[in-house]
């Protein structure tokens, strides 16, 4: 039922994961890749990668997604290469949520 | 803690002794439910840590040779390479239950083309041929990293929750059965000894 990849990221991002045989939504703006990341969610997605600028504008979004098992919603370093930080945040937070504290890793 | 507003009758005090051992029961059992639930989470939060270090190490490497590619190559003939993708990632999914929670498992089916690269080397750079063949490596990485992110989120949320449940019982519920069983108990005691005293008191009268 859940077989498709995608990935949302600006034009750049998006020509790179093209090139590996991803289906890609080139998303201009936060707005934009909100509404691909709803149309995925739709669409019955099994993981959507989003690069970590759009996770961040859509939080709301991811956060309701987390509890469900499909699609995984998995933030990526954006075109610039280098990563925000947000994906590890992300982790430190699922760790501080079921622990209490960061302590495991 | 406040106590429940019953009656102090026996049926009362049976129904909510019992009542007090299926909380108790079920206490104990979400509470070894939330260690092994935590047992198992820190497995899947470790594997995703590692994983997500490594992909976003990787990741960098393969955007900055790509940006290298890009200024190479004039974007009409880049658009050209890369329009067509000589393979297409598939996977299949599955579900599997940790601990009562359904996770995701992802499994990625071999490509059906050996043809790494959708364009012929003399239209572009080495560059781009390092960045999609890292690329391409990192797909299974990227989809194992979306499983233990995936299974590490669901995970954290269910432990979350069952600690609200344990918490619940042991601080709430618990106590306040404890003390209404306790009230009852004395006011059927009360009750017994106010009996006795009629009793005793109606006797010594009757004797006069």
């Amino acid at each position: 039922m859940y077989k498709r990849v995608g990935v949302i990221g600006n034009a750049f991002s998006a020509a790179l994961f093209k090139a590996a045989g991803l289906e890609v939504f080139a998303a201009a703006d936060g707005s934009a890749a909100r509404e691909a990341l709803l149309k995925l969610e739709k669409e019955g997605f099994a993981v959507v990668f989003i690069t970590e600028d759009y996770a961040q504008a859509n939080q709301d979004i991811l956060l309701r997604l987390k509890t469900k098992s499909f699609p995984a919603v998995i933030p990526i370093p954006s075109a610039n290469g280098a990563g925000s930080g947000f994906g590890q945040a992300g982790v430190k937070q699922d760790i501080e949520k079921a622990l209490g504290s960061d302590i495991l890793l | 803690m406040a106590r429940l507003r019953v009656n102090p009758t026996r049926m009362e005090l049976k129904r909510l002794t019992a009542r007090l051992h299926t909380a108790t029961r079920g206490h104990k059992l979400l509470k070894d439910k939330t260690d092994e639930m935590i047992r198992r989470f820190t497995v899947f939060a470790r594997r995703n840590k590692e994983l997500r270090t490594q992909i976003e190490k990787s990741l960098a490497a393969a955007m900055k040779q790509f940006v290298l590619a890009r200024a190479l190559t004039p974007p009409a003939t880049l658009d050209e390479t890369l329009l067509m993708p000589s393979r297409t990632v598939s996977i299949s999914t599955q579900t599997a239950a940790i601990m009562g929670v359904s996770v995701p498992i992802i499994q990625i089916a071999p490509s059906k083309s050996d043809d790494l690269f959708p364009y012929s080397f003399t239209s572009v750079t080495a560059e781009m041929d390092v960045s999609i063949a890292t690329l391409n490596q990192l797909t299974e990485k990227l989809l194992k990293l979306a499983e233990a992110e995936k299974t590490t989120n669901m995970l954290a949320d269910e432990i979350q929750k069952n600690k609200r449940r344990v918490n619940a019982l042991e601080h709430v519920m618990i106590p306040q059965l404890e003390e209404t069983i306790k009230y009852i108990r004395f006011k059927l005691e009360e009750n017994q000894r106010g009996a006795l005293a009629r009793l005793m008191k109606v006797k010594s009268s009757h004797n006069e």
